[in-house]
């Protein structure tokens, strides 16, 4: 049984063609597009990049940072995804994200909820880190260290 | 050879369906039992308590509003529409797996799909496992993967059956379309992309220093200490150990689309494939099931069971189990069709009782005609003879995609319940089926005996 020459055969093929094609396209452009922000106009056509940074020994892994805020009360709490209404990825990349990037924009966002159920607004937020080092043996532990503090300023309407 | 010749060579040139229907069954039964197992027990409790959060941190996929846009751009879904989707999707699933309307299931199943996974990652929570099956599934709702192996090929067989009033010479696994190959060779392609992406990526961001043992030490031990996976961080001691696994993982990654142009090389990619994701599962806690459910679409499945089929013949000395059945009779007919349906081994011969009587009359010493009318008889090519209840099990052990069904028949005490429920079905069978004309009416064959 070779290739079907009939016309009918003929317009599915080229129609088939197309669709494959434009398959092609997307997978292809994704897959050669290193932008990670893509990926919110590419879905379900994605890129690869998890775990391409290279690492070496003595660096420092922070798996465990933890938040923890001011209140204009002066008082000091530490930021659990639940005070936020967030999932533990939401936290880690979103809001966390944010904060290692100094991001005000970004951050007051995800502190409205905060200010919602408790009436209180953070004046700053310090990320409190407890790392471990690599070593050619494994893992070793390293003191808690305090790698990035923001301070909050607000608009009226925030 | 012209371009165009080649390109249709190369994606239509005709393929067996059974290859593109297995595919279909793996893809969406492990999506459904996904949907079922995941979203019950983890993502919905995600989903509700995405619906609390502020429209501020809800960020829809293009997708998602292409989907959503009938009901204006900034529409966000409720949890209640979510959750009458999620039925939707269910329902969809269970008709694509079967094979009913499947085209139509499989379209309405892979929208669905795409809807919860995309509302899901609308809310900054992103990954990847689950793009591929999106993929996949949108691939095969264009395809004829419902041509085989499906309840709407099943009916049309034996609507062909009926028309003609005779069991039908055919063999699914000899079954080809022009158009089986593209959705596989699509599939395939998008996974080696995938992997391509994933080397790609690696050699862009740190090239080949990125395999120098620490780099997996340091995943290992920074998702082993999140997920409190002890066998992450134990594994992140033996730093040459990982330096070679990395050195793997980039040969894996970086020579998979190999598989494109020598096919029969996914006989070492996929065991390694299979490993890579296992350990990744095992070791870093990310599950990729997905990736290696669509992996059957490398499998030649057809020829595979044909290779099971040669080597069973020949262990059996080409003899045959024969059933023997009412040639007259269209429920019969139907009967035997739905059986050859599954007889993918060839192991079956069936046999028109009233023709072949006269040769089996005296083998079948102290039965009539009519018995063998009245029931269901097998004849074993070791001479012996099985009947009713026990025949039906007898021909369910020759037919591997019925298997599972003999559970029920070897259940405790079935072989003293199952004869006569088995008879009972038999004798009021006529019963269970309207028929057009009279041509059910078992007629009087005492006068043969």
């Amino acid at each position: 049984m070779g290739i079907d020459r009939n016309p009918q055969a003929k317009v599915q093929r080229t129609v088939v063609s197309f669709i494959i094609l434009f398959y092609l396209a997307l997978q292809g452009s994704a897959t050669f597009t290193m932008n990670w922000r893509f990926i919110s106009y590419y879905f379900p056509f994605v890129n690869y990049p998890m775990y391409t940074a290279t690492h070496y020994e003595g660096e420092h892994v922070r798996p465990g940072n933890i938040i923890v805020g001011r209140l204009d009360d002066n008082s000091e709490v530490e930021i659990h995804e639940k005070d936020l209404g967030l999932n533990y990825w939401q936290f880690r990349w979103g809001f966390g994200g944010a904060v290692l990037r100094g991001n005000q924009g970004e951050i007051v966002k995800y502190l409205l909820y905060y200010k919602g159920a408790n009436g209180k607004r953070f004046t700053s937020l310090t990320v409190k880190s407890f790392p471990a080092i690599v070593t050619r043996e494994g893992m070793r532990p390293s003191p808690p260290e305090d790698i990035r503090t923001v301070q909050l300023t607000y608009t009226d309407r925030e | 050879m012209s371009a165009r010749e080649v390109w249709n060579n190369y994606w239509f040139n005709p393929a067996p369906l059974l290859n593109l229907a297995i595919c279909r069954i793996a893809a969406v039964g492990f999506q459904l039992a996904f949907l079922l197992w995941n979203f019950q027990y983890s993502n919905f409790t995600v989903i509700k308590g995405f619906s609390e959060q502020p429209d501020t941190l809800y960020s829809p996929l293009l997708v998602l509003r292409f989907l959503t846009f009938p009901f204006g751009s900034h529409y966000r879904p409720t949890l209640e529409v979510v959750e009458v989707v999620y039925w939707i999707t269910i329902f969809a699933g269970v008709l694509s797996l079967i094979g009913l309307m499947t085209n139509l299931g499989l379209v309405a199943f892979a929208a669905g799909c795409l809807f919860l996974q995309s509302f899901i990652y609308s809310f900054g929570d992103f990954h990847h496992a689950e793009a591929v099956m999106m993929i996949a599934l949108s691939i095969l709702a264009l395809s004829p993967a419902g041509a085989v192996l499906s309840i709407d090929d099943l009916r049309r067989r034996l609507l062909r059956a009926r028309q003609r009033s005779q069991l039908e010479e055919f063999n699914i696994l000899e079954e080809k379309s022009p158009f089986a190959r593209w959705p596989i060779l699509l599939i395939q392609w998008i996974i080696v992309l995938l992997y391509t992406s994933a080397f790609i990526s690696k050699m862009f961001h740190s090239g080949m220093g990125w395999m120098n043992g620490y780099t997996l030490q340091y995943i290992l031990i920074e998702d082993g200490l999140r997920d409190q996976n002890h066998l992450g961080i134990w594994l992140g001691q033996f730093h040459t150990l990982l330096q070679i696994l990395q050195i793997i993982v980039m040969l894996f990654q970086g020579t998979f689309f190999l598989v494109l142009i020598f096919p029969w090389t996914a006989v070492l990619f996929l065991p390694m494939g299979v490993a890579f994701h296992t350990g990744n599962y095992v070791f870093l806690s990310t599950p990729f099931y997905q990736w290696v459910t669509l992996y059957a679409v490398f499998v030649p499945w057809t020829q595979a069971v044909q290779f099971l089929s040669r080597f069973r013949r020949v262990q059996a000395a080409q003899k045959k189990v024969e059933i023997l059945y009412d040639g007259q009779c269209p429920l019969c007919i139907r009967s035997m069709t739905q059986l050859r349906y599954f007889d993918w081994f060839n192991r079956l011969a069936y046999s028109d009782v009233l023709k072949r009587w006269p040769s089996v009359a005296e083998r079948l010493h102290g039965t009539t005609l009519d018995d063998c009318l009245r029931e269901m008889y097998v004849l074993l090519p070791e001479g012996s003879v099985r009947k009713g209840f026990f025949a039906f099990r007898e021909i369910l052990r020759h037919l591997p995609p019925l298997w599972p069904l003999l559970v029920f028949f070897h259940l405790p005490y079935a072989s003293r319940f199952g004869p006569p429920i088995y008879n009972f079905v038999a004798s009021n069978r006529f019963r269970f089926k309207k028929c057009d004309d009279d041509t059910c009416a078992r007629p009087d064959h005492s006068n043969r005996t």
